[in-house]
């Protein structure tokens, strides 16, 4: 069975941002991550693999060749192989054409019984990829999930998501698109020998002619949404200081909600 | 392409105030542009709550209604609203960036073929184009957007958009959209619900929030956040560190990888302020933080610094606020 995990490469929210002059992220010299929702996607991949070390993990990402240094840690920590999509082409894509890419990546992975991606990522936070790609597919999808079950004689995926207000238990038959929130375990550390492991495993990297897709249907020529600017969110206004008693405290916060009419 | 359209969100037999804030956001646009305003309406039975849509300012509701949409179906709903896409070639569409909303986007950009301008704050009409501003970095930076093939597909922020005021009585125009078999599959099957909290308030849907942090000391002193929320009509939030302890279920969670809130309102006690923290709440209208380290980074982003002991201080808070109600009545 093989199943595949999406993983974005993206700059460390600790970082300040910079946008290059054409409106693309500056990535150099920013310290980039494994998108923080990715990587419960792809513990709860290895933890299907550790109860079945047959089953096959392969990691997909779009992006440039820094990201190589994130695809290696998810191989140090168990993956089986991944994918790089690395293509100029492919610059200055939207949510939709990202999908596009994606979607037709795991086309060409082939044989993929599921589909794992954060929520949501760090950076864009479209909260778009997962379930563009199910509809690409024609996959159903199961989203905000917390842990997920692989029950491979049966061909299905049972999961407890968080749905609004309540905790639902889902299944699905394979092939089925997942989408990964924060969970309550916390993803594996790689070991040592994981870490020698990941130089001997294979890393591809496919360019927009691997796929099937014409340069239209991607990267800035296959956007439908165009980004005109960038801006400095309004500065908050300068706060007001409170301290003395705690009656005193007290008294005056409530006078200030009041007079602000949120009590 | 024609007309600014919704989609209204529905649960419980009632319509949800995303639904209403909405229509805020489409009738400004669809005045400029001199366009009518529609709403897609999907569910069981629930046709009789056109009006309500009409009275916040709708010109058409588009009924869509089947047993089994009674409950929100991802795949289903988004089937739906292609047909209706298909149908009336919408300029604008609009729908949530709520929990469902976000199930649907997606799928509804691969359908229509257009791509999706998520989590818009304000939405401003310049030659002809619909520009979106969207928080991005986790409201560090705003971008803005527009959509330059076909349709205008965007979702919007809860509670960045005022609800219009009802008038009660204004008239509109009910239409029907058939629900074809081909928007019924099921294909996730729901095996069983738990844990259902009907009774508390939605984190997201909620106009203040009352949020503690590893300052509050342990899941029993938490109780003391719970009986403030109460106080205020507030849903309860929580840190990172309070949900890595235990004392709060991760479905509290805000910040980058738990939830983002905007309320009128939110009460940060025992919070540091963590970038990954602050992403998740900064956007909200007013922010009181009560800490007992004026430096917390907390302090900085709040409109009210409360340097304090919250244990010491939030009793007495609910006292005042019993004051304050029993003057009012
Ligand atoms: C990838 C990643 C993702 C993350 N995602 C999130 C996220 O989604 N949400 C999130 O919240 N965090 C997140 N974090 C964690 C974040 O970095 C912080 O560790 C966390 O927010 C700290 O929680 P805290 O403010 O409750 O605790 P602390 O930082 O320990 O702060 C406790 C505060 O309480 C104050 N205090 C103590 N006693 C009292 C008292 N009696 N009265 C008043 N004040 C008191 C202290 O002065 C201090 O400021 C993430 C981290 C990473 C690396």
């Amino acid at each position: 069975m093989k199943i595949v995990v999406c993983v974005k490469y993206v700059p460390d929210t600790n970082e300040p941002k910079r946008l290059k002059s054409d409106l693309a992220l500056q990535r150099n010299g920013v310290q980039s991550v494994i998108n923080p929702m990715d990587e419960y996607a792809l513990e709860i991949a290895l933890k299907w693999k550790d109860a079945d070390p047959a089953l096959e993990v392969v990691t997909l990402t779009m992006g440039p060749e820094e990201a190589k240094g994130v695809i290696k840690k998810c191989l140090a920590k168990g993956a089986d192989r991944a994918v790089l999509l690395q293509d100029p082409a492919l610059g200055g894509s939207d949510a939709l054409s990202t999908s596009r890419t994606l979607a037709a990546a795991i086309a060409k992975i082939g044989k993929v019984d599921a589909v794992l991606c954060g929520i949501r990522s760090s950076d864009g936070d479209c909260n778009v990829v997962g379930p563009a790609i199910a509809e690409l597919l024609d996959w159903p999808q199961l989203t905000y999930c917390k842990e997920a079950q692989l029950d491979q004689a049966a061909r299905y995926v049972q999961v407890q998501r968080e749905a609004d207000g309540a905790l639902e238990i889902v299944r699905a038959a394979l092939p089925v698109l997942l989408t990964v929130t924060k969970c309550a375990f916390e993803p594996r550390l790689a070991t040592f020998k994981g870490i020698t492991a990941a130089n001997k495993k294979e890393l591809l990297v496919w360019s927009l002619a691997d796929l099937n897709l014409s340069a239209n249907q991607v990267g800035w020529e296959g956007a439908t949404v165009k980004v005109m600017s960038f801006s400095e969110p309004p500065p908050r206004p300068a706060g007001q200081v409170l301290s003395g008693s705690p009656a005193e405290v007290a008294r005056k916060m409530v006078e200030y909600l009041h007079t602000l009419k949120l009590v | 392409m024609s007309g600014v359209w919704t989609v209204a969100e529905v649960s419980d037999g009632g319509i949800k105030g995303i639904s209403f804030e909405l229509l805020g956001a489409a009738r400004s646009l669809a005045n400029n542009l001199a366009e009518p305003v529609g709403t897609v309406l999907i569910g069981h039975e629930v046709a009789n709550l056109a009006d309500e849509l009409f009275a916040h300012g709708a010109d058409r509701v588009l009924v869509a209604e089947h047993p089994a949409l009674a409950s929100f179906a991802p795949e289903r709903h988004a089937r739906v609203i292609g047909d209706f896409a298909t149908a009336y070639a919408p300029q604008v569409l609009l729908i949530g960036h709520t929990g469902s909303g976000k199930e649907i986007a997606g799928r509804l950009a691969a359908r229509l073929d257009v791509s999706v301008i998520t989590d818009c704050v304000a939405l401003q009409l310049v030659d002809a184009q619909v520009r979106c501003t969207r928080p991005i970095f986790g409201g560090s930076m705003l971008t803005t957007a527009v959509a330059t093939k076909g349709i205008t597909f965007a979702t919007i922020r809860p509670k960045a958009f005022a609800r219009p005021a009802p008038a009660i009585g204004r008239p509109g125009e009910v239409l029907q959209l058939a629900v074809s078999a081909a928007c019924l599959v099921a294909r996730t099957e729901v095996v069983e619900v738990v844990n259902e909290t009907s009774t508390a308030i939605s984190l997201t849907d909620a106009e203040i929030v009352c949020a503690g942090g590893r300052g509050v000391g342990s899941a029993e002193k938490f109780e003391l956040i719970e009986r403030l929320a109460k106080e205020l009509g507030a849903a309860v939030g929580a840190s990172r560190a309070v949900v890595d302890a235990g004392w709060r279920p991760h479905k509290e969670q805000v910040g980058q990888t738990g939830k983002t809130v905007s309320p009128k309102l939110y009460i940060a006690a025992g919070i540091s302020g963590a970038i990954q923290h602050l992403v998740g709440m900064r956007s909200s209208d007013t922010i009181v933080a009560i800490n007992t380290d004026p430096e917390a980074p907390i302090m900085k982003v709040a409109n009210l610094a409360v340097t304090a002991d919250l244990l010491e201080v939030i009793p007495k808070v609910i006292e005042e606020l019993k004051i304050l109600k029993g003057a009012a009545v």
